[in-house]
């Protein structure tokens, strides 16, 4: 350290006066010497000027002195400045000399290295260096006093390794400056212990790495995409649905994997899904969307999206799954059903003949046997009308004879109504509703769009058959006093409701008895493709409405060769 | 087909109400014929078991009455009565079916029917019926 050797600015007053007073007090003496004799005289005045010259030095001297030891104090009070503001410092201050002792080493330091100041002033800063890291420290430590360099961050992006005194390691981050003092260069790191940050970013690291392995161990395919519709982000399992590694994924353009005729529309939809502001949603609503490989094969997919702003910047990911199998089956299990319709249509359509037949038989045959027969009864009463007991006889038999044809007439107009084959389905219905009527005394009206409504027999067939089914279900259960049929055909299809004012039941109930009969009526309108509904509530009635499309006529094939032809069958 | 009763066709007697019976049931047929032969002065002209024969037979008589069954093999009492015109036609139809209902009653009507009877519970109203209408034309 440099001393200053002279500081005239800075002589006291009080020294200056004191060397004045001294210069007067020996010139003073000398001249009274002077007058008191010659040879004494000249001694006399050496002597004054010695004195007064003795007593000037001494002055000097003195200034000397006291300007010495005002700049030690000075500089006593700057250190102290300057190691207060050390000790206080919050991260260790370790400062060593070119041989790398250590020559500073801060109240932190002492807590962050759990050494003792006065155990560590003076040892090789090696002390505080895991052994493997010396050479290399110290070649740095060289090259850093090399380059002249004041100061600069140690380790660059890595963290340091420093040494406790109980042998534990721990990561510090650290600076690095160098000065010179009294000729010495003096090295000064200040270090700054990194575990918990380390831990927190290990521990981030790990979270990550965590999360990155569960997304790509889903099943499901993971892809992010930025607003600009580039991947950026493409899990394992989109890597094996779509074909495509995630190196050449990510940067890639979402479109790669779209087939080209819904690229335009697919752009849109997440546009627009992203101006919504819906944090996530299934994509493509019912649909199943189509996703395509890299190999250029189309796929099914289900998919939902989701986004995410994060710093500004949107992110779009959806999660896709390819259904490729569950379309198969769908689409085996719709085959399957349409085959099972197909097979159900035939089977009504077979039994329906077969009533027919049946039908026919007991009108053509057994009742124009019967007929005879009773005309035969009335024949003979004509010659037994002398015999009573004969006659009493034939009374017996002719009410049998009535009784078997009533109840063959019942049971073929229950096995089919010939009135549908003969004469069509608006009288076929009249007669329903009259004999409904008549049995239940219940009013029972019937409005038709066309009395002369024309359709293929299956219809003719199924629209009978729904009136009559829920006719009877009104009979059985409805407790109606009005009932009201309605039938109505366009081109299209036709349209049948039964409308009754009774109790009604409520649909939500576990299937009631009476169910049974309302679910004929829906499968007749699922076998020629239409459909039936029933509405009812406790207290409100019920109504059954069926629609029976002619041009969803894929069954009327199977169901249309029905016997007998439908409507006007005279022409 | 020509039935045995349709022979002498033609010839029929002015004093007699000419009847022609139409059922594809033989045992009906016999039995109606027999039930009208009761009465004297009815005379059954001819039989027919189909559509077809009947229209001919019909045609080719004009008898007073035709017994007209509703179901033929070859189709029903409608197409008789039409193919014959039976609304403007001096023959009275009666259409005698087992197979009785309003509508079809109805239909026969508007197709020229004068009358609709059940087979098996309204044979004798049909000979009542012929009885009467040849006792008219005997007071005449």
């Amino acid at each position: 350290m440099e001393r200053p050797t002279t500081a005239p600015g800075n002589t006291p007053r009080s020294l200056v006066g004191q060397m004045a007073v001294l210069v007067v007090c020996a010139a003073v003496l000398g001249m009274f010497a002077w007058w008191l004799g010659e040879a004494t005289s000249v001694a006399a005045a050496v002597l004054a000027v010695v004195v007064a010259a003795v007593a000037g030095f001494a002055a000097l001297l003195d200034l000397q002195r006291r300007r010495h030891e005002t700049t030690e104090q000075a500089l006593q009070g700057m250190q102290a400045r300057m190691y207060g503001i050390a000790e206080s410092a919050m991260d260790p201050i370790i400062s060593i000399d070119e041989e790398q002792r250590i020559v500073l080493f801060n109240a932190a330091a002492e807590r962050a290295f759990r050494w003792p100041r006065g155990a560590i002033m003076g040892q090789s800063l090696e002390v505080l260096i895991p052994a493997r890291f010396h050479a290399a420290h110290r070649a740095h430590v060289a090259r850093f006093r090399d380059t002249g360099v004041t100061s600069r961050r140690m380790g660059g992006a890595n963290a340091l390794v420093a040494l406790r005194a109980n042998g534990e390691e721990f990561p510090i981050e650290a600076s690095i400056s160098q000065h010179v003092e009294d000729g010495r260069r003096i090295l000064t790191v200040i270090l700054r212990d990194v575990t918990e940050r380390t831990r927190a970013e290990a521990m981030l690291a790990h979270s990550e790495a965590r999360l990155r392995g569960i997304l790509d161990s889903a099943m499901d395919a993971i892809i992010t995409v930025d607003e600009q519709q580039k991947i950026v982000y493409f899990n394992l399992a989109a890597e094996r649905m779509f074909e495509c590694p995630q190196d050449q994924a990510i940067g890639a353009p979402l479109a790669w994997f779209i087939p080209d005729r819904f690229r335009r529309s697919h752009a849109a939809h997440v546009a627009e899904f992203g101006a919504t502001g819906v944090s996530s949603r299934r994509m493509g609503g019912a649909r199943v969307v189509t996703g395509l490989r890299r190999t250029g094969q189309e796929f099914p997919i289900d998919a939902s999206i989701s986004q995410l702003e994060v710093g500004g910047a949107k992110f779009y990911t959806v999660i896709l799954r390819d259904v490729s199998e569950r379309v198969r089956a769908l689409d085996a299990l719709a085959r399957s059903r349409e085959e099972l319709r197909e097979l159900a249509s035939t089977v009504s359509s077979a039994r329906e003949q077969e009533q027919t037949r049946i039908a026919r038989e007991l009108h053509d045959e057994l009742a124009q046997s019967m007929s005879a027969l009773k005309m035969d009864v009335k024949l003979m009463r004509v010659s037994a009308d002398k015999d009573a007991a004969l006659k009493r006889r034939l009374d017996r038999m002719e009410g049998q004879i009535d009784a078997t044809i009533a109840a063959m007439r019942r049971i073929a107009a229950d096995l089919r109504p010939l009135t549908l084959d003969d004469l069509g389905l608006v009288p076929a219905i009249e007669s329903l509703v009259e004999d409904f009527g008549r049995r239940t005394g219940v009013r029972c009206e019937l409005a038709v769009s066309d009395a002369d409504m024309q359709m293929p027999a299956a219809h003719a067939t199924a629209v009978f058959r729904i009136v009559q089914e829920s006719l009877t279900n009104v009979a059985k259960h409805a407790m109606a006093s009005l009932v009201e049929v309605v039938v109505s055909g366009d081109a299209q299809g036709v349209t049948v409701t039964v409308r009754d004012d009774g109790v009604g039941f409520s649909t939500a109930d576990p299937r009631k008895p009476q169910s049974f009969g309302l679910l004929g009526v829906r499968e007749r309108a699922f076998l020629l493709g239409g459909e039936a509904r029933v509405t009812s509530a406790a207290g409100a009635g019920t109504e059954v409405e069926a629609r029976l499309p002619f041009e969803a006529g894929r069954h009327l094939g199977a169901a249309g060769d029905e016997a007998g032809a439908g409507p006007g069958i005279e022409g | 087909m020509p039935l045995p009763g349709s022979a002498d066709s033609g010839v029929v007697s002015n004093h007699a109400t000419s009847v022609f019976l139409v059922d594809d049931s033989t045992p009906v047929r016999e039995r109606l014929r027999e039930l009208l032969s009761l009465e004297s002065g009815i005379d059954v002209v001819g039989e027919a078991d189909s559509a077809a024969t009947a229209i001919e037979g019909i045609k080719c008589l004009r008898p007073a009455f035709v017994v007209l069954d509703f179901r033929l093999p070859d189709g029903t009492g409608l197409d008789v009565l039409r193919a014959t015109g039976a609304a403007d036609c001096h023959s009275t139809f009666i259409v005698l079916s087992n197979h009785a209902s309003s509508q079809l009653r109805a239909a026969c009507t508007a197709a020229g029917a004068q009358f609709f009877l059940d087979k098996s519970t309204e044979f004798d109203r049909l000979v009542f019926i012929i009885a009467e209408a040849n006792a008219a034309a005997k007071g005449h």
